[in-house]
This record gives C-alpha cells, sequence and structure tokens, in this order.
C-alpha cells in the first residue's frame, strides 16, 4: 500500500535534501582539496607534477611559441607532467596576484615586473632560489649580467631569475633629422634640444610632429615618470638614498631633469602635454607624430608587425648623455611561489624557461632584449636590438624598496602638476620628496 | 508545557528534548528554518560578516600578511587630513550632483518620449537599452577612441564646425565632465526602462481630465506626471547615487584617477589603497565614509521627495 505524501512531508524532506546537498557540497570541497594534496605529495620528487605558471608578459606570437613549442617541449622533458598556463595582464596583475597569495593559490611559477623582488622577498612571497642556483652550473648563472643578478637578490637572497631586460634608448626618426639638416642622432641634451627645435611641426597650437615625444595619456599613470627616471639619471640624480631611509628628488640633479622636460613644454614648445597619442599599438614616432622618443625593443616588435616601411626610417640609438651618460632599464623576471606546494619541481620549470635555448625562444617572439650574455648574438639580434643592447652598460634599475609603487604615486601627481604648468620644477620636486618620505617615514 | 492534576497538586511535566524536537520538526517553522538556513548562512557569510569586519579593520593598519594591528582612528583621521582622499570626496560628490539630476531629468524626458504611440518607438527603446547591457570594458573602449584628442570622433565633429580640438580625458577641467556623459550615457537606458514602468501605472483619465480642463502638454507633464512619478524618481535618484559611489570600471578603463586626481573617486582610493598598497585598514576607513555619505544622501533623497509626496 502507498503511503500518501503531504505537502508539508514534501516541503521538508525538500528542504532537508537542499540543506545536506549544500552541506555536503561544502564537504566535498574539502574532501577534494585533501584528495589533490595528497596526490601531489605522492608526486614530490618525481617527474610528473600538474605545473601552474602564469604569463603577463606576452604578445601573440609568444603564447603562440609557449602553446606550440614551450610548454610541449617541457611535457616532453617531463613525461606525465602538465602545465596549466594562465594569461593574465599588467593591467589586473596587482589585484590578482594579492589576492592569489591572500588564498593560498598561487600558480607555482609567475612573472613580475621590475619593481616587484623587493616586494616578493618582504612578504616572503618568493621562493628563495640561491640553494637551487648555486648548485646548478650547467644552467649558468653567471651566464646572467651582474646588474641583472642584483636586481633580483635582496640582502643576499636570489628570489626570481630574470627573463628580459627592458632597456630604454633613445630612437630616431632618421627622415624627419635628415629634412631637418641632421645626419646624425643627439649625443647629449642640447643636441636634443637642437634637433626637436629644428624638427618639430605644428598647425597652429596643433602639432603635427612633435621634436622629442615625452609621453600621451593613454600610457597610464607612470607615463611622466617613466621617460623622467632616465632624464633624472642622465643628469646624476636618485630617487632615493643608498639606505632607502630618504628622497632625493628634491636634490639639484633631479630639479635640473625636470627643468629641462619643463622647458621643452612650455619655453621650446617642442612636445604637447599631454603628448600625441599613439595610433593603437603603433608607437608615436612609428607613426611619423615624433621625431625623437625613449623607447625599448617593442618599437622594432611593432614596425615588424604593423608598419615594415619604417624599418629603414627609425632607429635606436645609445642613450643621452646629460651629466653622465646613463639611461634607466626594467628588470623583469620569473618568480617561484612561496606557496609552491613543490619547490623542486617549481624550480624544474623556471629552470627551464630560463634556460638559453628557451629564452630565445621566448625573446624572439617577443623581441625583447635578452638577459642572458650568451645570447647576444643570437640569431634573431638584429642590428637595433644589438645597439638597444649596448645601451645596458649605462642602465640604472630601481633602488630595493618593497613600497615602490607606493612611493612612485606622489611623484607621478608632483611630475604631473609641474609638467602642466602649475607648479614650478623646483616646488614641484620638493613636494614629490615631502611626500615620498611620508611614505618611506610610515613604512 | 503541559500540566497534570493530582488532588490540590500540580505537577509540571516538562517535555522531553526529544518531544520538543518532534513538535518542531512537525511545524510549519521547521520547514521555514531549513529552507531559509542556507540563505541566512550565505547572507551571514558575505555580507553581514564582511561588513562588521570591514569596520574593524577600519581600525587596524593591516596588510594582508601580518595579523592586523589596532591603531584606533588613525585611518579616519588620514581620510580627513590628506590632501589626495580629500580630494576624491571631494570628486564624489562633484561627479554625484552632475550625474544624477541630469541622468535622472535625460532618463525621465526620453521615457516620456517613448510612452507615445510614436512609430518605431520599440526600436527606440532597444537602441537607448543597448549601453545597459554592454560591458563597461567595451563602453569605455569605444568612448575612450571617441575622446581621443587626434583620432577621435568628437573632435573630428568639432574641427567640421570649426571648432577648437580638445583633449577631453586629459584636461583637468574636462575630465570629469566628460566621465559623467559616458556614465550618463550608459544609465539612461535603465533607468528609462523604470520610468517607463512608473509612466503606464499613471491613470490615463486624469492626464485626459487635465487635457479637457485645458492644460497643455508641458502642464500636464510638470504638475501631473512628475508628482505621481515621485516614488519612481526616488528609487531612481537613490539606485543611481549608489550607483555612481560604485563607479570604478570606467574610471580605472579611462582615466585611472587622473589628470591631477581630477577624477580620482572615493571607490578609487579605496582600490589603490587595498590593491596598489596594501593598505587594508585606509581603505576600509575609506568605503565606511563612504558608506555613511551613501546613507546620508539617501536619507536625504527620502525626505525632499517624499515630503512633497505626502
Amino acid at each position: 500500500m502507498s503511503k500518501k505524501v503531504s505537502r508539508r512531508s514534501f516541503l521538508k524532506r525538500s528542504a532537508l535534501t537542499t540543506a545536506g546537498a549544500a552541506l555536503a557540497g561544502s564537504g566535498f570541497s574539502i574532501f577534494k582539496t585533501a584528495n589533490a594534496t595528497q596526490v601531489l605529495s605522492s608526486y614530490a620528487g618525481q617527474d610528473a607534477y600538474d605545473f601552474t605558471l602564469m604569463m603577463v608578459d606576452y604578445s601573440d606570437p609568444v603564447r603562440k611559441a609557449l602553446d606550440e613549442v614551450i610548454i610541449p617541449m617541457f611535457i616532453n622533458e617531463n613525461p606525465g607532467s602538465s602545465v596549466t598556463v594562465n594569461y593574465s595582464d599588467w593591467n589586473r596583475y596587482n589585484e590578482e596576484m594579492t589576492t592569489a597569495f591572500a588564498a593560498g593559490v598561487t600558480p607555482d611559477v609567475f612573472q613580475g615586473g621590475a619593481v616587484w623582488a623587493p616586494q616578493m622577498a618582504k612578504r616572503r612571497w618568493a621562493y628563495p632560489l640561491n640553494d637551487f642556483i648555486e648548485g646548478d652550473t650547467d644552467w649558468d648563472w653567471a651566464d646572467f649580467p651582474e646588474g641583472l643578478r642584483n636586481d633580483v637578490t635582496v640582502d643576499g637572497t636570489i628570489v626570481g631569475v630574470p627573463y628580459r631586460q627592458d632597456l630604454r634608448t633613445l630612437w630616431y626618426r632618421e627622415d624627419l633629422l635628415s629634412e631637418a639638416g641632421f645626419n646624425a642622432p643627439p649625443a647629449n641634451w642640447d643636441e636634443l634640444r637642437e634637433i626637436a627645435l629644428a624638427t618639430t611641426r605644428k598647425n597652429g597650437n596643433i602639432f603635427n610632429v612633435e621634436g622629442y615625444h615625452l609621453s600621451a595619456q593613454s600610457e597610464g599613470w607612470q607615463r611622466d615618470w617613466q621617460p623622467y627616471l632616465i632624464w633624472m639619471h642622465a643628469a646624476g640624480g636618485k630617487f632615493l638614498s643608498d639606505d632607502l631611509s630618504t628622497c632625493l628628488l628634491d636634490e639639484e640633479p633631479a630639479i635640473e631633469a625636470l627643468q629641462f622636460l619643463y622647458d621643452l613644454i612650455h619655453t621650446d614648445k617642442v612636445t604637447a602635454y599631454p603628448g600625441l597619442e599613439p595610433q593603437g599599438d603603433l608607437d608615436v614616432i612609428v607613426a611619423g607624430n615624433a621625431a625623437l622618443q625613449f623607447g625599448n625593443a617593442d618599437v622594432e616588435r611593432t614596425i615588424n608587425l604593423y608598419a615594415p616601411d619604417t624599418a629603414s626610417l627609425v632607429h635606436p640609438t645609445l642613450p643621452l648623455t646629460g651629466a653622465v651618460q646613463a639611461t634607466h632599464a626594467w628588470v623583469n623576471k620569473f618568480f617561484i611561489s612561496s606557496q609552491t606546494k613543490n619547490p623542486e619541481r617549481a624550480w624544474a620549470l623556471m629552470r627551464f624557461l630560463t634556460r638559453k635555448d628557451i629564452l630565445e625562444i621566448y625573446s624572439a617572439a617577443n623581441n625583447n632584449t635578452p638577459p642572458r650574455l650568451s645570447l647576444m648574438d643570437a640569431p634573431y639580434m638584429t642590428e637595433k636590438h644589438k645597439t638597444v643592447l649596448s645601451a645596458a652598460p649605462y642602465a640604472k634599475t630601481f633602488p630595493q624598496h618593497w613600497q615602490l609603487i607606493e612611493l612612485f604615486r606622489p611623484v607621478t601627481e608632483q611630475l604631473e602638476l609641474c609638467l602642466t604648468g602649475n607648479k614650478t620644477p623646483a616646488v614641484a620636486m620638493q613636494d614629490a620628496a615631502k611626500e615620498v618620505n611620508k611614505v618611506l617615514a610610515d613604512s | 508545557m503541559a500540566s497534570v492534576t493530582q488532588g490540590n497538586a500540580s505537577v509540571v511535566k516538562k517535555k522531553t528534548l526529544g518531544e520538543r524536537w518532534y513538535k518542531f520538526y512537525n511545524s510549519d517553522g521547521f520547514v521555514a528554518f531549513v529552507f531559509l538556513f542556507v540563505p541566512l548562512l550565505l547572507l551571514l557569510a558575505l555580507k553581514v560578516y564582511p561588513i562588521f569586519y570591514n569596520l574593524f579593520l577600519s581600525f587596524t593598519r593591516y596588510d594582508l600578511f601580518d595579523a592586523p594591528k589596532f591603531v584606533g582612528f588613525r585611518n579616519y583621521q588620514y581620510v580627513f587630513t590628506d590632501e589626495g582622499t580629500r580630494q576624491s570626496i571631494w570628486n564624489t560628490l562633484l561627479f554625484t550632483v552632475e550625474t544624477v539630476p541630469i541622468g535622472t531629468a535625460i532618463a525621465l524626458i526620453i521615457a516620456k518620449l517613448l510612452d507615445q504611440p510614436l512609430v518605431g518607438r520599440l526600436l527606440f527603446r532597444t537602441l537607448y537599452y543597448l549601453p545597459v547591457i554592454s560591458s563597461i570594458v567595451v563602453s569605455a573602449m569605444i568612448w575612450r577612441w571617441i575622446y581621443n584628442p587626434q583620432y577621435g570622433l568628437l573632435n573630428h565633429f568639432f574641427s567640421l564646425v570649426g571648432l577648437p580640438m580638445q583633449t577631453w580625458l586629459s584636461d583637468p577641467n574636462l575630465a570629469l565632465p566628460s566621465l559623467v556623459v559616458v556614465t550618463i550615457w550608459g544609465s539612461i537606458g535603465g533607468n528609462m526602462i523604470i520610468f517607463l514602468a512608473g509612466l503606464q501605472d499613471i491613470p490615463r483619465e486624469v492626464l485626459e481630465a487635465a487635457k479637457v480642463d485645458g492644460a497643455n502638454a508641458s502642464q500636464r507633464f510638470l504638475r501631473i506626471t512628475v508628482p505621481l512619478m515621485r516614488p519612481v524618481i526616488l528609487f531612481v535618484v537613490v539606485t543611481f547615487i549608489i550607483s555612481i559611489f560604485r563607479n570604478f570600471g570606467l574610471i580605472f578603463m579611462l582615466t585611472q584617477g587622473g589628470p591631477l586626481n581630477r577624477t580620482a573617486t572615493m571607490v578609487w582610493e579605496v582600490y589603490l589603497n587595498v590593491f596598489a598598497y596594501l593598505r587594508l585598514g585606509r581603505g576600509a576607513a575609506i568605503s565606511i565614509i563612504m558608506l555613511l555619505i551613501v546613507f546620508a544622501i539617501t536619507a536625504a533623497s527620502f525626505r525632499v521627495l517624499k515630503e512633497r509626496n505626502a
């Protein structure tokens, strides 16, 4: 005899089933985690491993090279392993990594920008690499230039391995210089001013060609700070004192550099502020809207991809000489997460990615300046590349303070205030130093 | 509670736990409890707890990795003494004042127009609603090109009529108004739909009676439609204000707080402090202040619009 189910019983059973399922669902994830950990532990020390890798610094050709060449090669060398690549973006890097570390779900190996090594070290996010590197003579740490090695070494601990040196040097437009009667690029500040004045073309107040292109609004909040750094180094200035306790932007060289930029905008009027916009990915100089501009090897990539007809017109030259000949280098690197389940296997992946043959594939695809000395004459290194690379001896890197992003913010604000004509260079730099010192005191 | 009388003595027999459970199990309350348990748990875990935890964090110095350190009202002191944060409060209020009245008025007027028996009104309703279903990122990219100082559509039109070209998002005086335009453009559709629903609730007889009495179109709109729509206007204004305070995507995509911090709003400051600087205490304090300001403005809106409605 079938028992009739009342509405109340039905609702009650449904509710209990729903609640039970919800609780079981939450419990299931716990069991799943436990199982996953168990599986990972069983792989420890063995070849097979499910690697996770986060890439931020890539272009379409790099992604193709990774998916079709680099990762398959790695799996071939590590049978049974898998590599899950998360392709991210610099714009969301900070949030993504912060929340990933807070939640304990970081990739085994990940890329990081120029300012990240000190922060990684301070927060103990990066797994120390000294033991791996010192015991691995085949991989050859000495093949990386000393400046790059120092950049990833914080208080004696190696926290990352460079995969790219982003060297900025001066690029010039040969046709525009030639039309203005110059057959060689500038070598110092005075020559730059002279050439910029001669090559600037305006229609009333509207720039058609900037003699020197400083920055464009769409280049983000560090748009003035990044080129300013180069001028500041060339003026003999420094951002922070050696002990990282004091901001030195209120000293004469830093003010002199800003004064020079201020004059280019307001007195010489050789550049708009904010400057002309790039045409999509095409730099202002490649588009023919500037005669001189600082840039890295990416300029050549955009030429090759979008404007090959300008290849014979746009060239790099050595950094300018102010008080000294200097430029700035952004060193990008791979890190191993301190949360990785298996540092040895993570090192296997990082070692592979920074091996000479793999870095060559990556750097060629991304048109990067390679970080290994042995790749300086690699087949993909064009004459332009070699010129950019020859800026390396003059390059300075960031001071190793763990709060660089926060320190940059007041400086960018003061630079903007000055370059828009709202403050004199001296006052802007004094205010910048004051604000930076406030942050330093609160560290 | 059951009682058993034995002579003069009244013996109270307590129900056992099992009996109580059986009674509760067979009541409607049990069914309701079980159904509500999971949603309530989620509400507590994902809404109530974060609000109170945020309040707690606002009195601490916390970077996600070391334990929060109590600092009293230092974060609040920072909010009111730091020039950048104070400017963000001002920018947010300015953004709200410039956006909400104009955006609401435009949406109401368009809704009124599209409430008429016009040819193609469905098409127009769809067109006005399209920005609402567009991704904020896509919208921002489109507007970035429209505002591009050299190649942008807007400057192209300006040049056609002989007006000077502008730098829009790079101009400290034009950046916020430029964002206001984009925000209004993006909000018209959603608000228009709400207004259309409200307009359809207005009794036609009232409007027809006014027409018979000689009221012209603008008189009918201002003296009948608008007063009868006050509850709907109140709803739109309040939700619009809240959306302006939460507006992060456009600022992130178009201006990143610049130029000269003119578009740095409170939510942008929260983002910077929490994600860029890992100063969660400061970010929490700014968000608490933001919450209080939204409360105050909402209460004021209620007061103004409800009083007139009464």
